[in-house]
């Protein structure tokens, strides 16, 4: 989970990092401001980066204007993303600015440092990015010496390292995957200070953390469709396999996809045809037929539709005639005029295609499937020619 | 030959007792696996479907000092313990098959392992098969022989299904696999491609290897890099699933490792960086078995 700056810096807090002052307003209730010596950051609680070029940080020195700053964030929207808190800081006496992160080296399988000297800005324009493994075990000697190899002029950097220990004991601690400072202030007090944090916890290892709980997130940035709400539902209450992942995209092609490295192929397979994806979704693990139905009828929802892909692997334990049934089920009721192309193989394939084909001749769809004869992706490449003459056909394009 | 698993290996589960390693252990004897024994702590003297359970990885080794493999099917919250104790006891294979273990957890397995000089696949796993002699974990369901059949291919997957969606579309064109491995996608994996790369190059039986890659995670430009820096005997063919992600908005599919890795772990860089090492990287997923016959 993506935790907002003011959760992260609760973390810090708990590591003896220093943080600025600072207090955190939610949208109820009433500002009432302390007073910061020199000045205030006013800053909007999103998880998504960029926050400062898209007018979600407000530097000021009056207290009225930062109450003010404080009332606008609340109204705003920052990438999407609504403005439920927000955190006012003082502002620092800044003598330079630095970006420190701790995540984990995906090759070198273990964590890692960054440091860079140009603090402050995108990660992605960082020409500078100092990096010093952590193979075995943090090594208080080894980090100061990297630090020294950057040349960093005029800064305490016994004091840094400290920071950079308890930051690791904090990742460690705490189970995070990304622990981000940027910018690492070193202020003309001469004090190291983490002036923004960015967290990224494993949720994996909630299990260790029963303690900490942070109140769910919309995570991406978009508030939610409404089919996107109604597929959230079909998991609820029913833990049997999975049914209700649907992201809505903004195609023509219904994708109704099984497992997630083959959603991932497939989705791919249909833009390399030509196709554009109407949604994104994976169901799995041996889902009852009542989800299938539900995230079927949700999918096809969708105002526009020119065809349907219900595509899979071949299943080691979802039963294809309870996932068919409840295909079926929903096409019924939908009866659709476009193409439909199912490719799927399984556990009771066999019952699964003949109910498939029943329901085809009874309403006279336009479908065919394949079981894994065919490659799971060529199928998409059938599903796009018959596509294209039925956009023909209706004087589509 | 094949790699990691043959008809040598002589197998241990950890977690034997649980609801899905019980199910998978009658679809591995019938498929010929040398099964010897199971662990699960507080059930040790019950035997399960003819396995003897013991209550810790010594006493099982005690009774049965064959034991080369571990295939390690615990909850989450007890897998680094269980392979703590696997390592420790000198078992030099381990397959994790467990999924959402911690990443904490993962490192301190790996480095464990890596002390021990001793390997480890996972964790979130599918399993190990070398067609024909046997069958590691879930991989190939109850009827491993309609995908997976003996031949010249190496495969390695990060996502647990491709692995037999890709190993089917080698037998559509009449390749079998020396060894299929599920390496799960974990941010950090037990084994990566190249940790294992060198023992498909060393191996008689494997003719040419299949990767299958996605987003996320710079595992698959080690490839490149490997390649790149130590040359590559036998051809490899590639596919990188997730590229649709790059079409959407960031905000849609952004995922974590992102944020650091400044963009080198999208599939539109892996290709590239692949290809630039001279591997074939096929653009849809079915392709792999053309290019292969192409390359062989």
């Amino acid at each position: 989970m993506k935790l907002f700056e003011f959760e992260g810096k609760q973390l810090f807090q708990k590591y003896k990092i220093s943080i600025p002052m600072s207090t955190v307003f939610s949208k109820e209730v009433k500002i009432n401001l302390l007073e910061f010596k020199q000045g205030y950051a006013v800053k909007a609680q999103v998880t998504a980066g960029k926050r400062g070029v898209s007018g979600g940080v407000v530097l000021t020195h009056s207290k009225i204007e930062a109450e003010q700053a404080v009332h606008e964030l609340f109204s705003k929207k920052i990438h999407g993303f609504p403005v439920e808190h927000v955190l006012v800081e003082e502002k620092q006496n800044i003598e330079c600015m630095y970006y420190f992160s701790i995540t984990y080296d995906t090759v070198e399988k273990c964590p890692v440092l960054s440091f860079s000297k140009n603090g402050g800005i995108d990660i992605e324009k960082m020409v500078d990015l100092y990096r010093l493994d952590i193979p075995i075990e943090y090594n208080s000697k080894q980090v100061l010496d990297w630090l020294n190899s950057i040349g960093l002029q005029k800064v305490n950097l016994s004091d840094l390292e400290q920071l950079i220990c308890q930051a690791f004991t904090c990742f460690l601690e705490e189970d995070l995957r990304v622990l981000e400072i940027n910018p690492l202030v070193f202020s003309q007090e001469q004090k190291w200070i983490a002036c923004d944090s960015k967290i990224l916890t494993d949720d994996d290892a909630q299990f260790r953390h029963k303690e900490r709980i942070f109140p769910s997130r919309n995570e991406f940035g978009k508030i939610p469709t409404i089919r996107e709400l109604q597929a959230k539902e079909i998991d609820q209450d029913d833990y049997r396999g999975v049914g209700g992942k649907y992201t809505e995209l903004t195609g023509n092609i219904a994708m109704l996809t099984a497992g997630g490295g083959a959603s991932l192929t497939n989705m791919d397979a249909l833009l390399a045809y030509g196709g554009k994806p109407a949604n994104y979704t994976e169901y799995g693990g041996n889902p009852p037929q009542e989800k299938v139905y539900k995230l079927t009828k949700v999918i096809l929802s969708k105002p526009g539709l020119v065809g349907c892909w219900h595509v899979g692997g071949t299943a080691n334990n979802t039963q294809i005639d309870v996932t068919m049934k409840g295909f079926a089920l929903a096409l019924e009721e939908i009866k659709p005029e476009y193409p439909i192309v199912v490719r799927r193989d399984g556990p009771n394939s066999s019952e699964g295609f003949r109910i498939l084909e029943e329901t085809a001749k009874k309403l006279k769809l336009n479908l065919k499937w394949f079981d894994k004869n065919m490659p799971m992706t060529e199928s998409a490449e059938v599903l796009m020619k018959m596509v294209k003459e039925y956009q023909k056909k209706k004087g589509l394009n | 030959m094949s790699i990691l698993v043959g008809k040598g290996s002589r197998i241990l589960i950890q977690g034997i007792t649980g609801r899905e390693a019980s199910m998978i252990l009658p679809d591995m004897l019938k498929y010929g696996s040398k099964v010897l024994a199971g662990v699960t702590p507080g059930k040790g003297g019950q035997t399960i479907q003819g396995i003897p359970v013991y209550d810790s990885v010594k006493e099982a080794l005690d009774i049965h000092s064959e034991i080369n493999t571990s295939l390690v099917y615990v909850p989450p919250f007890a897998a680094k313990q269980a392979c703590m104790e696997a390592l420790d006891n000198g078992i030099h294979l381990l397959n994790v098959v467990t999924e959402r273990v911690p990443v904490r957890d993962s490192w301190a397995i790996i480095k464990k392992a890596k002390e021990l000089n001793a390997r480890v696949i996972g964790p979130t796993s599918l399993g190990i098969i070398s067609p024909g002699k046997c069958k590691l974990g879930p991989i190939g369901g109850n009827d491993p022989s309609s995908v997976y059949q003996e031949g010249s291919i190496g495969v390695m997957s990060k996502s647990g299904g491709m692995t037999t969606e890709t190993s089917w579309v080698l037998r559509l064109n009449d390749f079998g696999q020396s060894t299929a491995v599920g390496l799960g996608g974990d941010v950090l994996m037990g084994s990566m491609f190249t940790d294992l790369l060198p023992l498909f190059n060393e191996d008689q039986q494997t003719k040419a290897i299949v990767i299958f890659g996605e987003l996320g995670g710079l595992q698959e430009n080690a490839v490149a890099e490997y390649v790149k820096h130590f040359g590559q005997p036998k051809p490899i063919v590639a596919f990188i699933a997730g590229k649709f992600s790059e079409h959407l908005p960031q905000a849609i599919f952004g995922h974590a490792g992102a944020i650091i890795q400044g963009g080198k772990d999208s599939p539109h860089e892996k290709i590239k960086e692949l290809e630039t090492a001279g591997i074939r990287v096929a653009k849809v997923h079915h392709e792999i078995g053309e290019i292969l016959k192409e390359v062989l």
